[in-house]
């Protein structure tokens, strides 16, 4: 707590509790009891102000020290974003192969890729000689 | 043979990648599991601070209500226009701790971020989304084959299963591993920044609002006394509505209580989970720290919620 905050709460409150005492005197006029009451609200405000005074300045680190960790926190949706387009990409180049085997499937059933038939008849004994898969 | 090694090139590179990538450290599921725990964990601490100086406002206006009772009021007279105007103050300041329960919360926030931002990154959706692609590589790959195997006579082992693993696994290992790196960075980076903040939550409550939540009990204790001896007697409604402001305190009291304690638990079980992410030790460290944070958190919102 601040210093200075906290010796003008102890005064304040010190204050409080006499007039406390003051206005519980019986024999005060109804005026005079009204005046106390008047001063025990003012000081009643004063008290919440230095209270609030004294949180602001604790909050006002809290803010300060929180800044520095949004600061980071805030990075990390923009790695995660970078790393969006890394996984895209991958699935982009993914489709593109699958895409293209699929058009070199259809071309080959099709036999658009197809070869003349003798050299397949020739690659095929030929093929018998070195077939490892 | 020129087909062959053109297929066997590219796989031999990206299982050497996989191999290579494999050997430095990738998220492992319990890592993963930890850090979404410690993020629900949190979920919801940053709003304890806020809680105890909202009731503290609240409380503090009630206070100074009941004070208005203590006055004398006869027609011609001012006092009732004095009482309007403690009425105001009253309000005025009750607003202005409202305001500032909004800024803490709004400032502790961040914890909240923070801990999502960590789901985030551990998240499995990046990696998770290259199965379909990888399988549909893998089915288009082995029609080719077949097709090619139908059209030239030919028996080559279909090689779309392993072409779709590759692809999976390479895009996945690769996303895991930057998941790991930027983890354990984020975290460590963090630490020292959560260490604060938690400590400054800590103070805040220790230092501001606890020694001043003592001096209001003193201050409402006086008041029902004043009150009790100006209008020599007390109906029902009034003593209830008193003793509910008593109930208000002690559960503000309690809140202040658990909010410094969850902080302190936030600061370790965050420094666990740095420790964690970085030996590579096991989880049980880190899993008891946590637990002890669910629970003081758990604790701590049911008793925000009970004063609500």
């Amino acid at each position: 707590m601040n210093t200075e905050i906290k010796n003008a709460l102890i005064m304040v409150r010190e204050a409080e509790k006499l007039v406390d005492e003051a206005r519980q005197d019986p024999d005060l006029t109804e005026k005079q009891r009204n005046n106390l009451q008047t001063i025990y609200a003012l000081l009643l405000d004063i008290d919440d102000q230095l209270v609030l005074q004294d949180l602001q300045q604790g909050i006002d680190k809290l803010k300060q020290d929180s800044n520095r960790l949004a600061t980071l926190a805030n990075k990390i949706p923009q790695e995660v974003e970078r790393w969006k387009k890394v996984a895209e990409a991958v699935q982009i180049a993914a489709k593109g192969v699958g895409t293209l085997a699929d058009i070199l499937a259809k071309a080959l059933s099709a036999g658009l890729l197809g070869i003349p038939a003798e050299f397949r008849a020739r690659r095929s004994r030929k093929g018998t000689q070195r077939k490892r898969c | 043979m020129g087909r062959k090694s053109g297929v066997s090139l590219p796989l031999t590179a990206v299982w050497l990648a996989i191999t290579l990538l494999s050997g430095c450290a990738v998220l492992t599921p319990s890592q993963v599991k930890e850090v979404g725990r410690f993020a629900q964990a949190t979920a919801g601490y940053g709003a304890l601070p806020g809680s105890v100086i909202s009731m503290y406002g609240e409380v503090a206006e009630e206070n100074r209500l009941l004070a208005v009772t203590g006055y004398t009021f006869r027609p011609g007279d001012e006092t009732a226009d004095q009482a309007l105007q403690d009425m105001k103050s009253a309000r005025q300041r009750h607003r202005e701790f409202t305001a500032a329960a909004k800024q803490a919360d709004e400032a502790l926030e961040i914890l909240n971020i923070y801990a999502s931002a960590l789901t985030i990154l551990t998240s499995d959706d990046f990696t998770a989304s290259l199965d379909e692609s990888a399988t549909a590589v893998g089915k288009s790959l082995d029609k080719a084959i077949t097709a090619y195997n139908e059209s030239y006579d030919k028996k080559f082992s279909f090689i779309g299963s392993a072409a779709a693993q590759v692809v999976r696994g390479a895009g996945g290992i690769y996303l895991r591993y930057k998941q790991t790196v930027l983890l354990k960075e984020y975290v460590e980076h963090a630490d020292p920044l959560i260490e604060t903040l938690t400590k400054d939550v800590e103070d805040l409550i220790r230092d501001r609002v606890s020694p001043n939540l003592k001096d209001l009990l003193a201050r409402v204790e006086r008041e029902f006394i004043n009150s009790a001896n100006h209008h020599a007697r007390l109906d029902l409604g009034t003593v209830v509505r008193i003793n509910q402001i008593f109930y208000r305190l002690e559960g503000a009291e309690g809140l202040a209580g658990a909010a410094v304690s969850s902080a302190k638990r936030y600061r370790e079980a965050h420094r666990a989970l740095k420790e964690t992410l970085g030996k590579k030790q096991d989880l049980k460290g880190v899993i008891e720290q946590i637990t002890v944070l669910a629970d003081e958190v758990k604790a701590a919102r049911k008793l925000k919620k009970k004063f609500e």
